[in-house]
This record gives structure tokens, C-alpha cells and sequence, in this order.
């Protein structure tokens, strides 16, 4: 019987009654704030809060010894009906607990609901496959992007607010796709909005703007686009976070490398869909490049890439690592923009 | 500041902070000892920032001071010298330490004393006397079955309760379950439940005769103080799960045996048993146990059987022997009784001599049988 489901674009997970629950579950997939989600609508089915004190172990599939992940899951519950054991980061377990895990899947306990979280679980292994066939597989693929404005609206309505339809492309433009990074921005959203009921996008702008994180592929969005001001903000938020100049120079380089590339192959006459094929990737992956290859002329990135090779040195040699980076952004765009 | 004493006197002073005393911290302050000299008083103190502890010995005082000192060094120090008596001066402008004695002298830097983390006030709140024996029998009684598991938080301590006379100390850990009373002489009224770190509990166990204690409450720490030293320690600020809906009022069926014959039956039984489960199966009947384990992945299986008393006709039932052995060790007298309902039902362990003024409960989970 599958007692598993698959969930839909946007459907939350919804665990089975208690009565129907597999005493093996994968939740698994890219997506780990629907692997949490999942995670809790389980262990809600499972074990009663009030219980979870005696009847609920978490462990680490890095750390866990297996026979005592094993031994938990074949105790009986110390009150109430079930046990749950849940392990996290199934797929780094040795292949020995794995051997182990595939014979508790063989024969589980009955009053144990097991719970394994994989981000890319090898479902050829026996355990998994075991799991898998049980129909106790639990798949959280993170949202397309078309998906994300819908389940934003239901995050708003799981707090009994809404959110204008400008204001959610806002946000989701803001934000990206990430579902934790979403969460937490509606949350500050719904306190900042207080008793409001619609959220605006001035109330985005406000709260959104300043808080997010970035990450090195908006900044080569913003330094492809020729967008100065956003590629500052990024390199200031980015460094603000922590990330150091190496980190830079080393993906700012991969990514004028293969432009640099891709004018090869341009002057050669391929069609972007045959440069992404020969990138091995999907044309809407090489966005950015393509937008940087319109931007940059051959002699403008072979320049960019001499100015990331000086600012290497630099900051090796105890340059200020902020300056020297706002000083590689400045003089890279301001090649392409034609300023001198 | 300077004081002079006994190698071996002072090295036994201070050993009782070893259970405090951090050796690899990230906060170097952690690794020193606070040494205060007032007149002939030597005060040391020890903390991890979750658990301080004081003691206080007389030395032959010359001059007052305080200062910091490093512990795994002074400790060595003391260690390897043979009983003489030492001269520790410091001086507390520049941090520098000398010990002197007959043989030679041993210098190290120490820090200010204003570096040290400053003891927590325990406002004078709740507070009860606990007559001597009491606390080294609730460590000795609770503090095995505490939860190791950092993400159950309550239940890394043992849960305190006490009511006018009464004292009752419980730990678990989701598989086991013990609850100790004991009558005191004073009353304890306490109006709320406080939670004790068991990492408190085992430094406080490690030096703890059969002394007296003051116990002084405040809404976050506990000060436990004995006649020469004394601890402080943050509370676990958190709900302690219902324990008592876990223990089943109704279990009719007794098995009565030998607990040390026990113990030995469930040792050598016990190393056939699955290293997965550890389990070993109770077959019971009126007047015999039948206990067995086996490893099937090994083809290793073993039996033994033992004079029992049994108050109905056949049952089985499934354990963790190591928590099994654990129960047991920790209960006393010649016989214990299994208190069981169901082979799926937690079945409870009553030590059969225990004091007038005592009573253990120790509660275990079966396993399932066959996996």
C-alpha cells in the first residue's frame, strides 16, 4: 500500500492518519524546507507533542552509530501508541549502515515510525529501494519558478494575511527561490505589516531590501547587466557575510572564462542553444553569460580577466580586501561601459 | 600576594574542581583556577560558565591577593612534587607566579583576577538543608539514566522535586526511567520543579562525601554548599515531560530473583546477544527464568536458566540488556522484583530491600522480540 505521497507544485505535505502510517519513511530532494515541513506533518501523525519527550530521537546520519539508531527504532514507545526515530542526512551513512538500515527495512517495528531525510539519496541502495517500494517516499523538489509566487500566497494565508500581486513578484524577485529564505522574509513581513491584512510592495521594499543575502551568481547578474550600483550592494553584502576576495576572484574568473569561451564559439556562428549544449547546460542556464557576451567585447574580458589576476596579487599581498574588490568591480565595468 | 602549604593537601583541594576545570576551551580564562588569599583562607575557584565551583582550605597566609592561575600546569606541578611544603607568591601587577620549594622554584604567568567570570548571585529565594548521604544517594541513584541526547534538553538532567519532607529526584532517557524518594529530616517545600544539570550532579559526585548541604534557589541557578566548598549551577530551564503518565499502574504480573545471580545470568547471556539490540529474551515460568540471546548474523546463541518466583503462568518479554544491567547495578539487596503487564509495556524494577526512609522505582522498555 503507498502510504507515501507525492506532493503537488504547491500542495503542503500531508502525513497519513496514524493508523495508516509506513514505519519507514525517505524524505528526500533539494528542497529542505519542505523536507522540515514534511518532517513535522509525520512526526505530528506520529507522536503527540506532549509525548515526543520519551518518543522521539533525532540523530545525524554522519554521526549516528547505526546499531543504536537500530536499537531506539526496536523499543517499544515509552507512552503512547508509537516511536519515532528520525535521521537526518540518510545518504552519508557507510555502506555497512546502510546494510543494517536495508535489514531493519526488511522486517521494521511496528510501533516505530523511522524518518530518513536525504538531499540525494541513491535509490539504487537496498534501504532506500526498500522504502521506496513500501511507497514511504517523500519527494521535496524545490518550487520552479513559476511555482513560487502560489505557495508564497499560501505562506501568507497560513498567517492569515495576503500579499498584492506586485508586492509577491517583488518579493520573489527580491528573494529568489529559496523557501527558507522566503519563510523568514514573510515572517518579518507579517510583523512589520502588524495589523494590516494586505502586504504591499512598499512594505517588500522596506523590509526585503535590506535584510536579504546574496550569493556570486547575482553578482555576475548585476556585473553581466552593467548594473553598478546592484554590484556594489551585492560585493558589500557579500563581504558583510563573510565571503573573502579568493572566493571572488576564483568565480568572477570561472565565469569570464567562459564567456571568453562562448565569443569563440559565437564567432564560430553557433546558436546559443548549441553554446549551452556545448556549456552541457540548459539554455535558460547560461542567462547571465549570454547577457555578459552581449555586454563584454572578446578584448573587454580578456581585460577583466588580467584586472581579477592583479586583484589576486593585491589581495595577497595584503591589500584591503574590500577595496581592492570595489576597485576590480569598477574598473571591469567601467571597460565595458565605455569609461575611462 | 603569598601563602604557604602542604603539596599533597593543596593538590587534593583542588582536584575536587577537576569535574569543572576546562582543558582545551576557547575562552582561555576557563583554563585557569581563581586563587584568592584572605588572611589564612585559600579560595579556589573552577567554571565552564554553566557550573562554578569554590572550595576553601587554610594555608599560612603572608600576604592577601588574588590571581589566576593555570590550571593543568599548577595541577602537574603539584602532581610530581613529593609531600613538602610550597611557597606560592604572585605578583599581581605583572601576573607572574613562583612556587618555592626545598628543591627549587617553578615560575608561570597567571592573568588578573578581574578576568575571571564572575560567580552568579543566587538571591537569597528558595532554600532547604539536605542532611549528609541524601545528595551522594540521589547521584548515585538518577544520574546513570540520564539522557545523553543534546536535543532533549530536559531530560540532561535529573528533575528535583521536593515536598515538605519528601525529596524525589527522577531521570530518563526514553528507554529507562528511575524515580527516587527520600524522606528528609528537614523539610524541602519547594513551590516549583527544578531541573539539574547531570554534568553538575557527576562534578558535585566526584567530591562529594557524605556531607550536608545547603541548597539555595534562584529562578536560573542552584547553590549547593558544603562545609568546605561549594557549587553553583545554571538550572535547565525547561519542562520536564510527564513522567508519571509512563508508568503503568496496573502491572500484575511479579517475577521475584536473586539480583546479583541475575545480573551474572544477564552478563554472560548478554555477549551472544545482537550487537545491534543487545537484546535478551525473558522466558518465564512459576518458578523458573529462562534468559537467551542470539546474533543471528553470527550463528551465536546462548541460554542459561534461574530459580525464580513467578506470580502468573508463562510470559516473554524482550530487553536492552545493557540498560537491563545498568537497572540493576544500581538497584541494592538480595532479590529484586519485575513488576510486567504486556511483552509490549515498560516493565518496572523495585529493588526488594530498600531503606525505610527510601523508595526506587526503575522503569525499562522492552524491545521487540526476533529482529
Amino acid at each position: 500500500m503507498a502510504r507515501g505521497n507525492i506532493r503537488g507544485p504547491v500542495e503542503p505535505f500531508r502525513a497519513p492518519e496514524a493508523p495508516e502510517l509506513a514505519p519507514v519513511y525517505l524524505v528526500c530532494g533539494d528542497e529542505d524546507f519542505l523536507i522540515d515541513e514534511a518532517v513535522r506533518a509525520l512526526l505530528d501523525a506520529a507522536v503527540p507533542p506532549d509525548l515526543r519527550g520519551f518518543n522521539l530521537d533525532v540523530l545525524q546520519g554522519a554521526e549516528a552509530d547505526m546499531r543504536d539508531v537500530l536499537a531506539r527504532a526496536s523499543s517499544f514507545p515509552m507512552a503512547g501508541d508509537r516511536r519515532a526515530v528520525v535521521l537526518r542526512d540518510a545518504e552519508k551513512l557507510g555502506a555497512k549502515d546502510l546494510e543494517l538500515l536495508a535489514g531493519y527495512t526488511e522486517h521494521p517495528s511496528p510501533s516505530t515510525v523511522m524518518i530518513l531525510t536525504a538531499a540525494k539519496p541513491d535509490m539504487r541502495r537496498k534501504a532506500f529501494a526498500a522504502v521506496k517500494k513500501a511507497g514511504g517516499v517523500v519527494e521535496c523538489k524545490s518550487l520552479g519558478e513559476a511555482q513560487i509566487p502560489s505557495w508564497i500566497l499560501r505562506r501568507f494565508k497560513l498567517r492569515d494575511r495576503t500579499i498584492d500581486p506586485e508586492a509577491c513578484r517583488l518579493l520573489s524577485g527580491l528573494v529568489g527561490r529559496g523557501l527558507r529564505e522566503l519563510d523568514q522574509e514573510i515572517e518579518k513581513l507579517v510583523i512589520y505589516a502588524g495589523e494590516r491584512m494586505l502586504i504591499s510592495p512598499d512594505d517588500v521594499s522596506a523590509v526585503v531590501g535590506v535584510s536579504r543575502q546574496y550569493n556570486i551568481f547575482e553578482l555576475q547578474r548585476a556585473i553581466a547587466a552593467g548594473n553598478m550600483a546592484k554590484a556594489e550592494e551585492i560585493l558589500g553584502r557579500m563581504l558583510e557575510a563573510g565571503n573573502g576576495a579568493p572566493y571572488f576572484i576564483v568565480m568572477l574568473s570561472a565565469f569570464f572564462a567562459t564567456v571568453w569561451k562562448m565569443h569563440d564559439w559565437r564567432r564560430r556562428g553557433l546558436p546559443d542553444e548549441t553554446i549551452a549544449r556545448e556549456m552541457k547546460r540548459e539554455r535558460w542556464m547560461i542567462a547571465d553569460h549570454l547577457t555578459a557576451l552581449g555586454r563584454y567585447s572578446p578584448y573587454q574580458v580578456e581585460r577583466a580577466l588580467a584586472l581579477l589576476l592583479t586583484a589576486d596579487e593585491r589581495s595577497k599581498s595584503g591589500g584591503d580586501e574590500a577595496v581592492v574588490l570595489q576597485t576590480l568591480l569598477v574598473e571591469i565595468m567601467a571597460e565595458a561601459a565605455g569609461v575611462s | 600576594m603569598k601563602f604557604t602549604v602542604s603539596s599533597s593537601l593543596l593538590q587534593r583541594t583542588l582536584g575536587k574542581l577537576g569535574g569543572v576545570i576546562q582543558t582545551k576551551s576557547t575562552t582561555p580564562i576557563l583554563e585557569h583556577f581563581l586563587v584568592e588569599i584572605v588572611n589564612n583562607l585559600l579560595t579556589a575557584t573552577a567554571t565552564d560558565m554553566a557550573i562554578w565551583m569554590k572550595v576553601t582550605m587554610d594555608v599560612r597566609g603572608e600576604e592577601d591577593g588574588h590571581i589566576t592561575v593555570p590550571a593543568k600546569r599548577f595541577m602537574d606541578t603539584l602532581r610530581s612534587l613529593p609531600e613538602t611544603d610550597i611557597e606560592f607568591s604572585a605578583d599581581t601587577t605583572t601576573n607572574r607566579i613562583t612556587i618555592r620549594t626545598t628543591m627549587g622554584e617553578y615560575n608561570m604567568t597567571g592573568d588578573h583576577h578581574s578576568a575571571f567570570p564572575v560567580l552568579p548571585e543566587v538571591a537569597a529565594g528558595e532554600r532547604f538543608e539536605l542532611e549528609g548521604g541524601v545528595l551522594r544517594r540521589v547521584i548515585q541513584k538518577t544520574t546513570f539514566a540520564v539522557s545523553q541526547d543534546d536535543l532533549r534538553p530536559a531530560m540532561n538532567g535529573v528533575l528535583l522535586q521536593a515536598r515538605n519532607n519528601k525529596l524525589r529526584a527522577v531521570a530518563t532517557d526514553g528507554h529507562r526511567l528511575v524515580r527516587y524518594d527520600v524522606v528528609t529530616k528537614q523539610p524541602a517545600g519547594l513551590e516549583r520543579d527544578v531541573i539539574v544539570p547531570v554534568k553538575t550532579l557527576q562534578a558535585i559526585g566526584r567530591s562529594l562525601d557524605d556531607e550536608a548541604a545547603t541548597v539555595s534557589l534562584s529562578q536560573t541557578h542552584v547553590r549547593l554548599q558544603f562545609s568546605s566548598w561549594e557549587v553553583v549551577s545554571r538550572l535547565i530551564d525547561e519542562q520536564y515531560p510527564n513522567y508519571e503518565s509512563v508508568i503503568p499502574p496496573e502491572n500484575d504480573k511479579l517475577l521475584t530473583a536473586n539480583r546479583e545471580a541475575l545480573i551474572q545470568t544477564i552478563r554472560r547471556v548478554g555477549l551472544y546477544a545482537s550487537a545491534t539490540t543487545h537484546q535478551v529474551r525473558f522466558d518465564i515460568a512459576a518458578n523458573e527464568l529462562r534468559v537467551a540471546a542470539q546474533d543471528v548474523d553470527f550463528g551465536w546463541d546462548a541460554k542459561e536458566k534461574m530459580p525464580c518466583t513467578f506470580s502468573d503462568t508463562v510470559f516473554m518479554i524482550g530487553f536492552n540488556s545493557a540498560y537491563l544491567l545498568d537497572l540493576l547495578t544500581h538497584a541494592e539487596g538480595e532479590n529484586v522484583t519485575f513488576k510486567f503487564s504486556a511483552p509490549t509495556r515498560a516493565g518496572i524494577i523495585v529493588p526488594e530491600e530498600v531503606s525505610g526512609t527510601e523508595d526506587l522505582l526503575m522503569l525499562v522498555m522492552p524491545v521487540r522480540l526476533n529482529v
